[in-house]
């Protein structure tokens, strides 16, 4: 019997399927649909779910919506409707979209699969999130639970404490508007980036400038007491624009073009002071958390924690003992914390733990073999294919990987990666702007053993178990200075990921890679900037084609694209 | 264009689902999924005939004022000449000349109704958004008393949650 969740229409929509028993699928509507971030109802990943499993009433335990659909639009309206004139075409807009949105999510799955309705279930949206990261850890009474996000269902930040009974409290929440994720949107807005999409530049930008704004920005939003003063955004009056004329007499003027000296200076210097105020009023958030649930181990989850700098930073201040922010601690991984509440639902005394981040389905699953010898073209002549993987890398070859299981979360972790010598700084320069086409103040992370990584970085000991998916930053030390200064950003950090499992395709060719006399690789995501990461064969060969890279490391081997 | 006009790269971003909207696409499939070879052959070369003359109308008002961009579009220009060309040669071929003939102008017709369509959505917001303000007002009586709890604690959430309920 299968447990399956849903997150949808809102942000980047997902599916998660497990059967508690090794059987686990997660999927991302983006990776069929092919548009970044696609939010519609994830109708392609259903059907691929329906024809994998043959998924039918008789063998669906529950279907879990990942929030209450009505609740997320009402909470937004009842806001705006205090001021109905005043907030007229926000309202309009919100009114005729009311169809378009989650209310009717049960019509959108019995389209696809006719499922009795009391299998349907609806969760809340940061319980969903608190889930999620509940099912990352085994000692789950041991953590408070920490929510921030843009909004979801009307509330912006919740703290949550579970006990070894499986009890879930909610010992405090902050409600709309008063959103610290609002703030940080709409000034990646105010930036020239998309909301939802251009956090991660704001954030890489700001270790470009000086936070000179901070004193202003706290005018703007109260980091003491979590609450924002609404003179300064539009978002609750127009649909289309998120800041008001007050926020830029603060700033000056919006969207203005980065690529000028001056103009990049300014932009750096208020993505400093949104972050910095960012880091405040988290830390006084996870303080006030510890505080009222007596744990020092915290599990951070919502979009905010997506934010890596700032989960290094707040390990700096000592604060907590522990601090865990799951691979996709967003909305797309709510569908796992979706399905984990069904389980909990039926089962009241158990809840799902998944001791792996590679939550998707394997590369064998998803493609048949004949596509494979249609694209690509076995070229390893031995079987120690990791090993001659690993020369071609010290040799300054830039080479895909397509094997195991996918990922769960915005970072590939190696899986559905490109991988490059870090200590070639022309071919790494040559990946980050030719081949991926990033912007040039974004760095490229790198990937190393375990072992390895005290020789190169340093990091606070809480928040270390985040370096097995790219979910904080460490220091750069001196020695990798020496060899690797291509992937330092200009503040000294890295996103550094660390793989330990001995058996994973990434450890055997990090092995073989340290033999050949370097111990570092660059790991970005399989993918063109704008676009998802690679699904499938054909996707595969596309992005191999368009990015001009000639190999790839597939389960059973190395192989190069055909021309066609 | 980002250099020389000083546009900001967010004013040139696409958003393929606002054109969901406008009744361009269908946002549950893609074009290519419902219809046959033949008939997605004609649908391309119809629209792109159609795109190319509005791209010719357009680049001609850029034409003296923004000489790289016009530069640029005709470039694009070619491209679409060539997806018009391709596909309706394919479709040619593939289909009897009546029927060929049938199905481009019933393309052409229908392309015709979704641009009217699509401009005349601002008109109908003309229409209809006194409709909706007058419910909105009535909405914001009715919401002064409809309050669904919050909640700043739950001694325990999963009691007190309705699994089946969207609210």
């Amino acid at each position: 019997m299968f447990y399956i969740g849903i997150s949808a229409y809102y942000h980047e929509s997902s599916v998660f399927l497990t059967d508690n028993n090794g059987t686990n699928c997660f999927l991302k509507e983006e990776s069929f649909s092919r548009i970044k971030g696609d939010k519609n109802f994830p109708q392609r990943c259903i059907k691929f779910l329906i024809k994998k499993f043959d998924l039918k009433n008789e063998n669906i335990k529950s279907i879990c919506f990942y929030e209450k659909p009505f609740r997320s639009w009402w909470e937004i309206f009842s806001y705006s409707i205090k001021n109905p004139l005043q907030n007229k075409d926000f309202l309009i807009h919100h009114l005729k979209n009311f169809n378009k949105g989650s209310i009717f999510f049960y019509t959108d799955i019995n389209k696809l699969i006719n499922v009795s309705r009391d299998k349907i279930v609806y969760s809340s949206h940061h319980l969903s999130h608190c889930l999620y990261g509940s099912s990352l850890i085994k000692n789950i009474s041991d953590y408070v639970y920490v929510t921030c996000d843009g909004v979801g269902e009307g509330e912006t930040m919740s703290i949550y404490t579970i006990n070894d009974e499986y009890k879930i409290k909610k010992i405090w929440t902050n409600f709309y508007p008063n959103s610290i994720g609002l703030l940080y949107s709409t000034i990646t807005d105010f930036l020239g980036f998309e909301i939802n999409e251009g956090e991660f530049k704001v954030m890489s930008l700001s270790s470009f400038g000086n936070p000179i704004y901070k004193n202003e920005l706290k005018e703007i939003f109260d980091i003491n007491n979590f609450t924002i003063d609404m003179d300064y955004f539009e978002f609750h009056k127009n649909p289309g624009k998120s800041f008001s004329k007050k926020l830029c007499d603060v700033f000056g003027e919006p969207y203005l073009n980065i690529t000028e000296e001056a103009n990049f200076k300014k932009y750096a210097n208020i993505a400093s002071s949104a972050q910095l105020i960012l880091e405040n009023t988290m830390d006084n958030l996870i303080q006030k958390a510890i505080n009222l649930s007596g744990k020092t181990k915290v599990i951070l989850t919502g979009g905010v924690a997506l934010n890596c700098k700032m989960i290094h930073n707040l390990s700096k201040k000592n604060i907590f003992e522990e601090m865990i922010v799951p691979p996709s601690p967003g909305d797309s991984g709510s569908a796992i914390g979706a399905t984990n509440f069904a389980f909990l639902e039926q089962s009241k005394s158990k809840m799902l733990d998944f001791n792996t981040v590679f939550l998707g389905p394997q590369k064998k699953f998803i493609n048949k073999i004949e596509i494979r010898d249609n694209f690509f073209t076995k070229i390893n002549l031995t079987s120690d294919f990791a090993n001659e993987t690993s020369t071609k890398l010290i040799e300054g070859e830039i080479i895909a990987s397509y094997y195991g299981p996918n990922e769960v979360g915005p970072r590939s972790l190696g899986n559905t990666s490109i991988f490059c010598d870090a200590s070639n700084r022309e071919t790494v320069n040559k990946l980050n702007l030719k081949v991926k086409k990033r912007e040039y103040f974004q760095p490229l992370a790198p990937v190393l053993l375990e072992e390895d990584f005290e020789k190169y970085f340093s990091i606070n000991k809480s928040i270390v178990k985040n370096l097995e998916w790219m979910g904080t930053l460490c220091d750069a030390k001196e020695e990798l200075y020496d060899k690797y200064s291509s992937i330092i950003h200009v503040d000294g950090t890295c996103r550094t990921q660390i793989v330990k499992d001995e058996h994973s395709l990434t450890y055997k060719i990090l092995k073989n890679f340290k033999e050949n006399g370097s111990d570092i690789l660059v790991n970005t995501s399989f993918n063109i900037s704008k676009d998802p990461v690679v699904f499938d064969l054909y996707d595969v060969y596309v992005n191999m084609k368009r990015m001009n890279i000639n190999f790839v490391i597939m389960d059973d081997g190395l192989y190069q694209t055909k021309d066609i | 264009m980002i250099s020389e006009y000083k546009i900001n790269k967010k004013e040139l971003n696409f958003i393929p689902n606002h054109i969901y909207n406008k009744g361009y696409v269908y946002k549950d499939h893609f074009i290519f999924e419902k219809k046959k070879l033949n008939d997605f052959a004609i649908f391309i070369g119809a629209n792109e005939e159609i795109a190319e003359k509005k791209l010719i109308a357009f680049t001609n008002h850029l034409k003296e004022h923004k000489p790289l961009a016009y530069k640029q579009i005709q470039d694009i220009l070619k491209d679409e000449e060539k997806h018009a060309e391709y596909s309706l040669r394919f479709a040619k071929n593939n289909n009897s000349l009546f029927s060929y003939k049938i199905k481009l102008s019933k393309e052409k017709t229908l392309s015709f109704f979704r641009h009217i369509y699509a401009n005349s959505l601002n008109k109908f917001s003309f229409i209809f958004n006194p409709i909706l303000i007058t419910i909105i007002v009535l909405i914001s009586f009715v919401a002064h008393f409809l309050k669904l709890k919050k909640k700043i604690t739950d001694e325990d959430v999963m009691k007190n949650i309705e699994p089946n309920s969207i609210t």
